[in-house]
């Protein structure tokens, strides 16, 4: 996939734009892995974008500075990015349940993909509940697009949840998992780092969710 | 005649050389080992890839699957020298 742009869109993380080679075709929710190295090393990143999109987007935090940061950031528009995929399960199923996703962090990354490809592709008029966690306000990015869609689709919310915030965040405060009682009818879906996505999970299934309606996605 | 070959494969049997094995502890459930090698791996009921043959796929497939494991789980053993050549 031939790299098209490149963009920080918080202070952690990095946004890279693909080209879509002709006849990739993926479900909303999948990853796709890259050739990080040469002794053939790969990093999995979710796709941002929503099939019907033109490009393929992905984002990742780049603080690691790991083998698959350094790459990411040393790739430069119009060089080649070695992928493999798609792959993943987390997709959405074809039914008319309500729509709950829960995410820490970067793991909203899919959740993008999967909500736009809802909304705006499929035209789908089931609730669509967005709960995003953070630490602080500047680790929140495509503000822009959640509060756009919040306006423009009455079945769409979305709210962040702000661990550690500073004076002036007039949202919510907590943990991103204190959901209580949104869980009974929905298809519930969770991304995050591996302990987090652990703790909601079994946190949503002691409130009476059942797991087989959970799919979970951890990063790490 | 293996029973995962008369189950629909198109692949003809295979004898590898490089042997598989997964890291419980460090899989993740991410499912890409089955995603490259769905002959060789398989995800159970907890939610972790583990092995269901050997020789499912052909070498170089087993290794891009471990590869492509994101917490690098799966080892990948050369049977003729004995070495491990993933994770390197």
């Amino acid at each position: 996939m031939k790299v098209t742009g490149k963009r920080l869109i918080s202070k952690k993380m990095l946004e890279v734009t693909l080209e879509k080679p002709t006849g990739f075709d993926f479900e909303a929710g999948q990853y796709v892995s890259f050739k990080v190295d040469e002794e053939g090393s790969r990093r999995s990143y979710s796709i941002a974008s929503a099939p019907g999109e033109r490009e393929i987007l992905i984002a990742a935090d780049i603080t690691p500075m790991g083998k698959g940061t350094k790459y990411l950031l040393s790739r430069e528009v119009g060089e080649m990015m070695d992928a493999l995929g798609p792959m993943g399960r987390m997709t959405v199923k074809e039914e008319e349940k309500e729509l709950l996703f829960i995410a820490t962090g970067g793991g909203i990354v899919p959740f993008r993909s999967m909500i736009v490809e809802e909304l705006v592709y499929k035209k789908s008029r089931r609730s669509i509940k967005l709960k995003w966690g953070t630490r602080h306000e500047e680790d929140l990015f495509w503000m822009d697009l959640w509060e756009e869609l919040k306006s423009k689709y009455e079945n769409f919310r979305f709210e962040a949840v702000l661990s550690k915030p500073v004076n002036g965040w007039k949202g919510r405060v907590g943990h991103v998992c204190d959901v209580g009682g949104e869980t009974a009818k929905a298809e519930i879906f969770i991304c995050g780092s591996q302990e987090v996505v652990k703790e909601i999970s079994e946190k949503l299934v002691s409130e009476g969710a059942e797991k087989e309606r959970i799919q979970i996605e951890n990063f790490y | 005649m293996n029973d995962i070959y008369s189950q629909g494969s198109e692949k003809l049997p295979y004898k590898s050389r490089y042997q598989v094995k997964v890291i419980n502890d460090k899989c993740i459930g991410a499912a890409s080992c089955v995603a490259v090698a769905a002959m060789t791996f398989k995800m159970n009921d907890l939610n972790i890839a583990e092995v269901i043959d050997q020789d499912g796929n052909v070498d170089e497939e087993k290794l891009l699957a471990a590869q492509s494991c994101p917490t690098a789980a799966i080892e990948v053993i050369d049977t003729q020298t004995g070495e491990k050549i993933w994770p390197k």
